[in-house]
């Protein structure tokens, strides 16, 4: 008894498209449930299989040998690639190092830094302070009176060595003090490369997205349309629709505009042959300005006389329900 | 003795950097051809198989041979780049121009596009596809294309045809089998 209600031929029909990804998803999922289906799977696995081969014969078919500079490039892209997957694999490694030794290193250690587990041994814990909590600068004050210490210092007959212990004592205290305090600057500047790599990516991603626009207005050369939207009134909102009619594509430049409820959006509509066609949804942002690339138009004006914009909600319409605020005119290519 | 195709893929997961140059070395050529004849223009090309050998490069570890031949992975690959800058730059108008021109000239499928330089690959297989292209009708010829090449739907096929959804899922199967049928004459020079 089969899972589907898709017959065996009817799901045949559909690998092709399984084997190209061209599936409607109610098709898709219908095959994939078929070849899990135990009455279909084997006859589906075979004509994937089958199809696959006749799609990778015809790649091979069409085979053209590309320019030999692109192996070049290739290399060196891979080095590249290689490169930032190694120098991820090692701030990894630093990273876990870091946390495996916070995790061994008790939560007192701060309050009673100096781990130092020898001089803890040889003399009470030298007083250190620093000029400022963040300060790399210590100040060693040795101990005033130690009894014991002199004790032994009398029974030895020189305080030479309770000198040099305590000022072994002292180092070793200031060298963790300094270790800490530099793992704490460590962490600060770890926290500030971090937000400085999150400051780049935002730039670059504005970046390429004026430089989408740019493309779009240049590669148009001699083939852009300049449409221009006014409102009625004369100081209300405008619009600059940049249209390369070459590559169907344009952007649009929208200032003055109202902001708008969370569910509702401006619409940018052409007539087409008398009929409004919908274009593209947009809001604008806090100063009431849009700049919206890769809006999708014709790659002809032929039968396009206008321009108009309204306001409809945020999932979009099939027809303007109020009367444009913004309207212009197609005048042609120039 | 060469490594299979499946070896080269695992060296490259493991992060050899000279097996990437392996599999481009073998399969460089039909994956240009495959990106040129999507994109129609050589230097879009290029980039769309820079991308699609670093990508395979990075998903290495993700390739899995039960699901298929390195080929048809890098297929894949190849061709979703390419559609999808056909898509964004807004060139299938174009695209769909020029494929009407090659399915008039009986000779140029797998040509068509080709640049100046470049050099058509072929070999056995090479010859035997295109024989069996060419034995396939027009109208399941024109199916193939159109899904293979423009990546549209079965029902867009259907529309751009204007001919029934049914009809155009059989021609395109159909069609994809004879050749694969016709394929079975020559023994397999893929290296899995």
């Amino acid at each position: 008894m089969s899972m589907t209600p898709w017959s065996l031929d009817e799901l045949l029909d559909l690998a092709p498209g399984y084997v190209f990804g061209g599936l409607e998803p109610s098709e898709r999922e219908a095959f994939e449930r078929g070849l899990r289906d135990p009455a279909f799977a084997a006859a589906l696995e075979a004509e994937v299989s089958a199809l696959r081969e006749a799609s990778d014969a015809m790649v091979q078919a069409d085979a053209v040998a590309p320019p030999p500079s692109l192996r070049d490039r290739l290399q060196a892209r891979i080095a590249v690639e290689a490169g930032t997957q190694h120098a991820a694999q090692v701030a990894g490694d630093v990273a876990k190092a870091e946390l495996k030794a916070r995790a061994a290193t008790p939560e007192s250690t701060p309050a009673t830094p100096a781990a130092p587990v020898a001089a803890a041994t040889v003399a009470p814990a030298a007083p250190v302070t620093r000029a400022t909590p963040t300060s790399r600068a210590v100040r060693v004050t040795p101990p005033r009176s130690a009894p014991a210490m002199d004790d032994l210092s009398r029974r030895r007959g020189s305080k030479a060595g309770w000198y040099a212990t305590a000022v072994m004592a002292a180092g070793l205290a200031a060298t963790a003090f300094f270790a800490l305090d530099l793992r704490n600057r460590v962490g600060v500047l770890e926290g500030e490369a971090r937000e400085k790599t999150a400051q780049v990516s935002r730039l670059e991603a504005k970046l390429g997205e004026k430089e989408r626009t740019l493309a779009t207005l240049l590669a148009g050369r001699g083939n852009v349309v300049l449409v221009n939207l006014d409102a009625t009134a004369p100081t209300g909102p405008g619009m600059q629709v940049f249209w390369n009619v070459r590559e169907g594509r344009a952007v649009v430049n929208a200032y003055g505009l109202a902001q708008v409820a969370a569910d509702r959006a401006y619409m940018l509509w052409m007539i087409r042959d008398g009929k409004p066609v919908p274009v593209k949804l947009f809001t604008p942002g806090e100063d009431g300005r849009a700049l919206v690339a890769d809006v999708e138009l014709p790659s002809s004006t032929t039968g396009i006389t206008l321009l108009a914009v309204t306001e409809e909600s945020a999932q979009g319409a099939e027809a303007p329900t109020m009367t444009p605020f913004l309207a212009g005119t197609v005048a042609g290519t120039k | 003795m060469a490594p299979l195709d499946v070896e080269v893929v695992q060296a490259m997961a493991r992060g050899e950097e000279p097996a990437a140059t392996i599999l481009y070395d073998r399969h460089a050529a039909a994956m240009y051809g495959l990106a040129l004849r999507i994109v129609g223009e050589p230097a879009d090309a290029e980039e769309v198989v820079l991308d699609a050998f670093a990508q395979a490069w990075r998903d290495a570890a993700r390739f899995d041979g039960a699901r298929g031949s390195v080929l048809g992975w890098l297929t894949t690959i190849t061709r979703t780049r390419a559609l999808d800058l056909v898509r964004a730059r807004g060139r299938r108008a174009r695209a769909t121009e020029a494929a009407s021109v090659a399915l008039d000239e009986p000779a140029a499928m797998g040509s068509g596009y080709a640049a100046p330089d470049a050099t058509v690959q072929e070999g056995e297989t090479a010859q035997v596809v295109h024989s069996a292209l060419q034995r396939l009708s027009p109208p399941q010829r024109q199916a193939i294309e159109l899904a293979f090449y423009e990546g549209l739907t079965h029902h867009e096929v259907a529309a751009r045809l204007q001919q029934p959804l049914g009809t155009v899922k059989t021609r395109i199967r159909q069609g994809l089998l004879k050749l694969r049928d016709s394929l079975q004459s020559v023994s397999p020079e893929r290296v899995v």
